[in-house]
């Protein structure tokens, strides 16, 4: 049997309907279980590979386990004595598809034959010439859209000077904190970082941190919730 | 203005070889009535008037024809000169759709207006790329927005489209109830009224002119 990979399908239901056709199944009683099997191995094959491409696949592969699900549990009664196919959904798509996949070859012909044949238009053209005035001729919304979108980004809106923010590294902020409190028994945190920026401050409450858990200084809450206190602790304890 | 000595045939066929695009019966009703000063011809006259040129050239083995595409006449060259275009243009005239943009293309051309979710669902895939491509060749565009929530923008194909697949009108696509029958039948049998369908469609009748 020859081999056929899943970039050789169109879709998901390209690929089931390949399966149905292949094993000359009928299309109104689908084998779903078996099915699925052969349907996940052609997905498997690349799965792995190339979720993107892939997505459209496993979303149909999960449908299509669902469905066995369906199929093995009891099922409402529609009217009397009979039974609501899950299948039902599938096939319409399936055979929708087909109608639409048929309509496509057909216009492939149709478009071949019609390639057989030249206007004195595009033929007194050449080639470059052609291009350029069908482009232009047939100037979509969408190709108008682009071009716009094409000025858009060719103006120059980006900022010519950039301003960097000071560097501020926990190690400075160690010996900034000892500096402080060589003068005096404690401080407070707020007067620490009294007017600096972000930076300065999450460096600072960094160093203090680490200083608290290395046992060089005590930390003390304060009664409001917002600020606290810095005690260098005693050489004699450290 | 002095009315000019020239049948409807000689107009049409001025026309639709001086134009770059196929032109309609309207403009050639037009351009008729105001340079003979007759009547405007009706439109089975302009249609009768093409198949007169047309039998002339056949009978002739001339292998120009009078195309009716897009909605306007236009001139061609029969399949029979393929060969020496081709090899005068160093091209292939056109080129083929891959089978994605056929198959979206499909879609489009017998349920325009359509919406983006109404192909993707179809498909079963995205057709995100396949819409903008076939738009930027020039087959298929925007043609409004549906009145549903979220007011999506509509598809259809363009006249670009008819004349590249030789067809006159939309109605001229093979439909899809043949094609339905088709499908309903065995498979070796599907493949067999797969080419009877094939062979009645549009072209292939322009094609037996030969």
């Amino acid at each position: 049997m020859y081999r056929v990979r899943l970039k050789d399908f169109e879709g998901p239901l390209d690929l089931l309907l390949f399966l149905v056709r292949r094993d000359e199944l009928d299309v109104m009683d689908i084998p779903i279980a078996s099915i699925t099997e052969e349907y996940l191995d052609y997905v498997q094959q690349v799965a792995e590979l190339d979720l993107d491409r892939v997505g459209d696949f496993l979303y149909a592969a999960a449908m299509l386990i669902g469905l066995k699900a369906r199929m093995l549990l009891p099922r409402p009664e529609v009217k009397e004595g009979e039974v609501e196919d899950p299948r039902l959904e599938l096939v319409e798509r399936l055979l929708e598809y087909e109608r639409y996949k048929v309509a496509a070859e057909s216009l492939t012909t149709m478009q071949s034959v019609r390639m057989e044949l030249f206007t004195r238009g595009r033929a007194s053209a050449t080639d470059t010439e052609l291009l350029q005035a069908h482009q232009f001729n047939n100037a979509s919304t969408d190709a108008l859209l682009k071009a716009f979108c094409g000025i858009v980004s060719q103006t120059k809106d980006t900022p010519q000077v950039r301003v960097r923010g000071p560097e501020i590294t926990i190690a400075e902020q160690r010996a900034f904190i000892l500096a402080v409190l060589a003068g005096t028994t404690g401080v407070r945190f707020s007067e620490l970082i009294a007017d600096k920026g972000s930076p300065f401050i999450v460096a600072t409450f960094l160093a203090t941190l680490e200083m608290a858990f290395q046992g060089i200084i005590a930390l003390q809450l304060s009664g409001s919730g917002y600020d606290f206190g810095i005690r260098r602790l005693n050489e004699a304890v450290k | 203005m002095s009315a000019l000595d020239v049948t409807l045939r000689q107009v049409l066929e001025a026309l639709a070889f001086a134009a770059d695009e196929p032109v309609t019966p309207d403009q050639i009703a037009g351009v008729y009535a105001k340079v003979t000063g007759n009547r405007r011809p009706a439109l089975a006259d302009i249609e009768a008037a093409a198949g007169a040129a047309n039998k002339v050239y056949t009978d002739a083995g001339i292998i120009f024809r009078l195309q009716h595409w897009a909605g306007g006449y236009c001139l061609s060259t029969t399949a029979t000169v393929r060969d020496c275009l081709t090899e005068y243009l160093h091209t292939v005239r056109g080129r083929r759709l891959s089978r994605p943009l056929m198959e979206t293309l499909a879609i489009l051309a017998y349920r325009q207006p359509a919406t983006k979710p109404e192909i993707d669902h179809i498909r079963g895939v995205d057709s995100d790329y396949t819409l903008r491509r076939l738009q930027e060749v020039g087959l298929a565009d925007v043609v409004g927005r549906a009145e549903t929530v979220g007011r999506p923008l509509l598809y259809g194909t363009t006249n670009a489209f008819l004349e590249e697949f030789g067809l006159g009108s939309l109605d001229q696509l093979p439909d899809l109830r043949e094609i339905d029958e088709l499908l309903a039948d065995s498979p070796s049998a599907q493949e067999k009224a797969r080419l009877i369908l094939l062979e009645g469609s549009g072209p292939q009748a322009e094609l037996d002119l030969e």
